[in-house]
């Protein structure tokens, strides 16, 4: 028990002083790792020399990058290079880059040359990183498990045959659209995308939204992805097979969500189909 | 608080160690509850800290180390269930509800418990100290951090270091 001499010290003395630039790097670590890495960038690891020295020195602390909710502030600040800056201070081993309007045809480079051990990569409204630049990234990440892009409309088509090609572990793949656009008539072959997909052989876990392939492009996809156990086609309304249909050519579907189904639950806003009539 | 320091001779009393802080405050503690501190708990496996001898803590004064020793006390019975995975709802909400409660402290005191959490290597008590200076400097730019925590207005120096700092991420402005 504390004796009253020890209490009437703490009167008198009070707490020593303290000084925050002086906290120990393990315990401002772990202050850091309860923050997100927007966070840390724009202010934590900004506020003085060893605030700065222990977040820029700390690869673990980078190694999942997570740059999600902060859409407000592509406004305001380069969102891709405070990217770069995260995945420079990783050292080469960032395993995850989840970025939401961060993100662009140089970042997406930049991570190619800088995280060969990435496992996770998620795109979010990353209007920036367009066809050429991602296909030549996807060529650098041969232990990919997990690809989303979502309202990410500069990627398309042949680059998923791309990732197919080159990421042989990829096991979850999220393609979610802003809106379903169907364009009837003419030559415009809606099943090139599901083409691609369909070279993901060990898929696990697929989420095609807003997509316009057919049932061809399904059957195409169930038959090269035989391990799939998750199946989201939600809003991808030029698919009519049923779930019958759908489990009969891949039983190992456990979840199936089809084009009609509820959108309870997405994240994103959904927009009413369209129809584009083309004539030959 | 720390334990009565009477104990309960009978009964197969819990075992009781003695810390000391800094400022020679001496503090009877059951075992399990300071071992929580990874520093202390070899030396308590190796039967330190009984009888009349006592663990000298000297980098821990005795106002933070009761401060320690109620965190400890009160989250001793759930670590010794190993995480407590048969804990109640009602028992996690009483620790949530106490955890909440033990880092409504006023900044000085919340620096000497993440310093001595720190040395003591106490893993609960380093995560929720952590979590707390991070809701406060949640959302701040670096100069409301640095208001926040009472730093000193940076010299020029330090001024010109932080806007160095911002060229890194290609910002054109902060």
């Amino acid at each position: 028990m504390p004796s009253s001499r020890s209490r009437r010290n703490r009167r008198r003395w009070g707490h020593p002083p303290r000084d925050w630039s002086q906290l120990p790097p393990d315990a401002l670590s772990a202050v850091f790792h309860k923050l997100d890495h927007i966070e840390i960038l724009m202010g934590g690891g900004r506020v003085c020399r060893s605030w700065r020295r222990a977040a820029r020195d700390e690869p673990e602390l980078w190694r999942r990058i997570n740059m999600l909710f902060h859409a407000e502030l592509h406004f305001e600040v380069d969102l891709h290079g405070m990217a770069a800056a995260a995945v420079r201070r990783s050292a080469g081993q960032c395993e995850a880059f989840w970025g939401e309007y961060a993100g662009d045809d140089r970042f997406i480079l930049y991570l190619s040359e800088r995280a060969p051990m990435l496992k996770s990569l998620r795109f979010i409204s990353c209007y920036d990183v367009c066809q050429e630049a991602f296909m030549e990234a996807m060529r650098k990440f041969p232990l990919l498990e997990e690809l989303e892009l979502s309202i990410s409309p500069n990627v398309y088509e042949e680059a998923y045959g791309v990732v197919g090609e080159s990421c042989p572990n990829l096991k979850r793949f999220r393609l979610s659209k802003n809106c379903f656009i169907s364009i009837e008539g003419g030559c415009f072959d809606k099943d090139e995308e599901a083409r691609g997909i369909a070279k993901m052989h060990e898929l696990r876990s697929l989420q095609l939204f807003n997509c316009e392939l057919t049932d061809t492009g399904l059957a195409g996809i169930l038959d090269g992805c035989p391990h799939l156990e998750s199946l989201d086609i939600r809003q991808c309304f030029n698919v009519t097979m049923d779930a019958a249909a759908i489990s009969a050519k891949c039983a190992t579907i456990k979840s199936l969500k089809l084009p009609n189904d509820s959108t309870a639950g997405y994240e994103f806003q959904v927009h009413p189909p369209k129809y584009i009539v083309q004539d030959d | 608080m720390a334990a009565p320091e009477s104990g309960d001779g009978n009964n197969g009393a819990a075992r009781m160690v003695t810390l000391i802080s800094s400022d020679n405050t001496r503090f009877e503690v059951e075992a399990a509850a300071a071992s929580l501190s990874q520093t202390l708990q070899l030396t308590i496996l190796d039967g330190g800290g009984g009888g009349g001898d006592g663990i000298p803590l000297p980098n821990v004064d005795s106002a933070t180390l009761s401060k320690v020793l109620e965190y400890c006390i009160k989250h001793a019975p759930a670590a010794a269930n190993g995480g407590a995975p048969n804990a109640t709802a009602v028992d996690r909400a009483e620790l949530e509800r106490f955890d909440n409660e033990f880092v409504n402290i006023d900044q000085s005191v919340l620096y000497s418990l993440i310093m001595a959490a720190h040395n003591l290597e106490i893993e609960g008590l380093q995560s929720l100290v952590a979590k707390k200076v991070a809701d406060m400097i949640k959302g701040k730019s670096p100069m409301e951090i640095r208001r926040t925590l009472g730093f000193p207005d940076p010299t020029p120096e330090e001024q010109a270091e932080m806007n160095a700092h911002m060229l890194e991420y290609g910002w054109a402005y902060e």
